[in-house]
């Protein structure tokens, strides 16, 4: 797997952030955020996003962080893989904005020197496929390529999509994921005039999922891919193997076009477990969509509620969104990620700056701090604006 | 040496210079070593992994380095770097002369 977030560039270093508590939520630098009331984001240390030598290098350089993010976390999930024979492999990935600040940055280009002065390579730069295209073009993939555009569900369908097509027979091994980076003014106006963002002056205090504080989201920039593999093709190999996906759901339903609706999530969560032939009881963990946001938040904690249920044992629910900000389409794949290294170590990692949640979730087990326990399947969400719900259930290998 | 000889010397050091400069810039842009690049070189064919979208943001970035705008109905004639040469030089001394 490859993962790049403001907790690192690869799934150790966010693995040791989240134990140790670590925010990576601070002033947003790419531009000047006065203007607003939330100026923090969990931005990627362009320094660590650095390419080894092989194809497109030039074309790299020009691209939106989206695309150049996804790359650099594909080119470790595919060194990381050892796959030898890349052609018959697919591309799926999911990306909700694409490259808004490229979109951003070349109107203000020709509004200050003219139209001229536009580069050639803005269109292909913002592009939402051109992430998943440059993984193809630059690793000589020539399988299916597809990008998913189901918003902060994005990443999450992508790997069901990906999951799907290996166990149809369609695909022996896909790489799969997803990634955004939108810290951009526009991002900013547009979610703060929905009141998303959280207005939290301390970023060690912001954003807060689960707590009854809680105020708003605070944007993140990731990436995180990964290659799947039939798991026989991946044993005949000798492969690596850091867990199983067995799972996955997808559904329609929100409350309005933003708003999550806790039955059609109970229902996605439901149908990931059908999927993957377990009953709730089954499930160790939940790795929570949890953004720090109010309703959304309760949607989900009562969506876990309903979804267990009838359960003997519940599950611990833990969110990462406190540590490493939202990161819309990369919020699944980013779920992935640490659940495979929870998996790894057998650790839940903790809801940083959680105080206390409303009393109607108390009995909700949300983990605060790093918590031992035996882990053997974990439930992914991820839910995007337009009521679009997508669970993936992953297993120890 | 008469005066015209001496001239002809001194526009023939300037074209070097400009020539330079413009394999320099090229070098730069494409992170590249092209200094086998002479007048008669195709830029599209002499440096490797040019594309037809590279070559529209080398002009854009050749516009900066030397202070010109290439018209769009001169960019397709472009093609070696005397054309290129001789393009940024003729541009630079209307300029001068505007001056």
């Amino acid at each position: 797997m490859g993962v790049v977030c403001s907790l690192g560039a690869d799934a150790d270093e966010l693995w040791k952030g989240l134990i140790a508590g670590r925010s990576g939520i601070g002033p947003v630098t790419r531009f000047d955020p006065d203007r607003f009331r939330s100026r923090h984001a969990a931005e990627i240390d362009d320094t660590r996003v650095v390419f080894e030598p092989g194809p497109l290098r030039f074309e790299i350089r020009r691209m939106s962080g989206f695309v150049r993010y996804a790359l650099f976390a594909a080119d470790r999930a595919l060194k990381d893989s050892g796959i030898a024979e890349p052609r018959a492999g697919g591309v799926y990935l999911g990306v909700a904005m694409g490259g808004l600040p490229s979109i951003e940055a070349g109107v203000l280009k020709q509004e200050q020197e003219g139209t001229r002065k536009t580069s050639p390579f803005l269109i292909p730069s913002l592009i939402p496929n051109m992430a998943a295209s440059m993984i193809a073009l630059r690793h000589g993939i020539e399988g299916e390529q597809v990008t998913v555009a189901g918003a902060c569900a994005s990443g999450c369908q992508a790997l069901g999509q990906a999951m799907r097509a290996i166990r149809s027979g369609a695909r022996t091994w896909a790489v799969a994921g997803g990634a955004e980076a939108v810290t951009t003014p526009i991002t900013y106006s547009g979610f703060e005039a929905m009141r998303a963002l959280s207005r939290h002056e301390d970023p060690e205090l912001t954003p807060r999922p689960f707590d009854e504080q809680r105020d708003g989201m605070v944007v993140g920039e990731a990436a995180a891919v990964f290659v799947l593999e039939e798991r026989g093709h991946a044993e005949a190999r000798g492969a690596v193997i850091h867990g199983e996906l067995t799972g996955f759901a997808s559904n329609s339903g929100g409350q309005g076009i933003t708003g999550l609706s806790s039955r059609h999530i109970t229902r996605c969560m439901a149908d990931a477990l059908t999927d993957a032939a377990l009953t709730p009881d089954a499930i160790d963990c939940v790795f929570a969509q949890a953004s720090g946001m109010v309703q959304g938040d309760a949607a989900e904690l009562e969506a876990v509620q309903a979804a267990t249920a009838d359960a003997r044992r519940k599950p611990v629910v833990t969110s990462i969104k406190g540590h490493t900000g939202y990161a819309f389409a990369a919020n699944g794949p980013m779920n992935l990620a640490v659940s495979l290294m929870a998996l790894r170590h057998q650790t839940v990692p903790p809801t940083v700056k959680l105080d206390r949640t409303e009393l109607s979730f108390a009995d909700v087990d949300i983990a605060r701090e790093p918590r031992g326990t035996g882990i053997r399947r974990c439930l992914i969400n991820a839910f995007g604006f337009g009521g679009i719900n997508a669970s993936l259930v992953v297993s120890r290998p | 040496m008469t005066m015209g000889e001496a001239h002809t010397m001194h526009d023939e050091k300037q074209d070097l210079e400009l020539f330079d400069k413009l394999v320099a810039h090229i070098g730069e842009f494409v992170e590249r070593d092209v200094s086998h690049l002479t007048p008669q070189s195709h830029v599209n064919n002499s440096v490797e992994g040019m594309s037809s979208l590279k070559m529209i943001e080398l002009l854009l970035y050749l516009e900066d380095c030397f202070g010109v705008d290439f018209e769009e109905s001169a960019m397709d004639n472009l093609e070696t770097m005397q054309d290129l040469e001789d393009y940024i030089r003729q541009t630079l001394d209307a300029s001068r002369q505007q001056a």
